[in-house]
């Protein structure tokens, strides 16, 4: 999977309506549909899609998608 | 605000009922959700407040042996985050409703703190392996590191 792939699929597994797409420069807490149930929502996409379970602590760590990535591992990303 | 300053709770002193009424049942930011919302309900019947002892939780029509998790600041009668959550099965529990403070102060991250406790309640029991979320009907597998 690519980085774009990847950010195509988060931006309509999480319903984000409120831009058109997601770049590795997003800052989570600035997407208008950012909250709880979002956070939530990421934990369980990266865990199905990469098996990987975030843990609480991490959830801190991730700012912009670009460090998402970087937590589930850039070498995944063709 | 620091850690000492908040706690965990399984119900709630009835001073707590008006913050509790204000972030689960009158919360502006549900109508963004209403949708999964109504979907949780649909299952597992409305959430009343009821009062047990003095104290007060959160009950749901349908599901009577569900659990409540609270986050609340100890100096002021404020709850923070709420979790009505229960084991559906052997290997599964289920977050039903869950409505978490917006605004994190000092760092606090209100959502990482609650989770961490799901995890350190459903971790302590061996068969399960699944948290599901119900409103977005997804599955986090339990990581009992977290």
């Amino acid at each position: 999977m690519t980085k774009s792939e990847f950010l195509s699929e988060l931006h309509e597994m999480l319903e984000i309506t409120s831009i058109k797409e997601l770049t590795p420069d997003t800052v989570l807490k600035e997407i208008e549909e950012y909250d709880s149930l979002f956070l939530l929502t990421i934990i369980s996409i990266i865990d199905e899609k990469f098996g990987i379970q975030l843990t609480a602590d991490q959830l801190s760590t991730i700012t912009t998608l670009q460090s998402l990535m970087e937590l589930i591992g850039i070498e995944k990303f063709e | 605000m620091k850690l000492e300053d908040i706690e965990f709770l399984g119900e709630l002193p009835s001073k707590y009922k008006p913050s509790l009424e204000s972030l689960f049942f009158f919360n502006p930011k549900q109508k963004l959700n209403i949708l999964k919302i109504e979907k949780a309900i649909d299952r597992y019947g409305y959430p009343r407040i009821i009062v047990n002892n003095g104290n007060i939780k959160i009950d749901l029509e349908k599901s009577k042996n569900c659990q409540n998790l609270f986050l609340v600041r100890k100096d002021i009668p404020v709850v923070l985050g709420v979790i009505i959550h229960t084991r559906t099965d052997k290997t599964t529990a289920e977050l039903i409703h869950f409505a978490v403070d917006s605004y994190s102060e000092g760092g606090l991250s209100i959502l990482e703190n609650m989770l961490k406790e799901i995890y350190r309640i459903y971790g302590r029991i061996k068969d399960i392996e699944k948290i599901k979320i119900t409103y977005i009907n997804r599955i986090m597998r339990l990581n009992h590191n977290g």
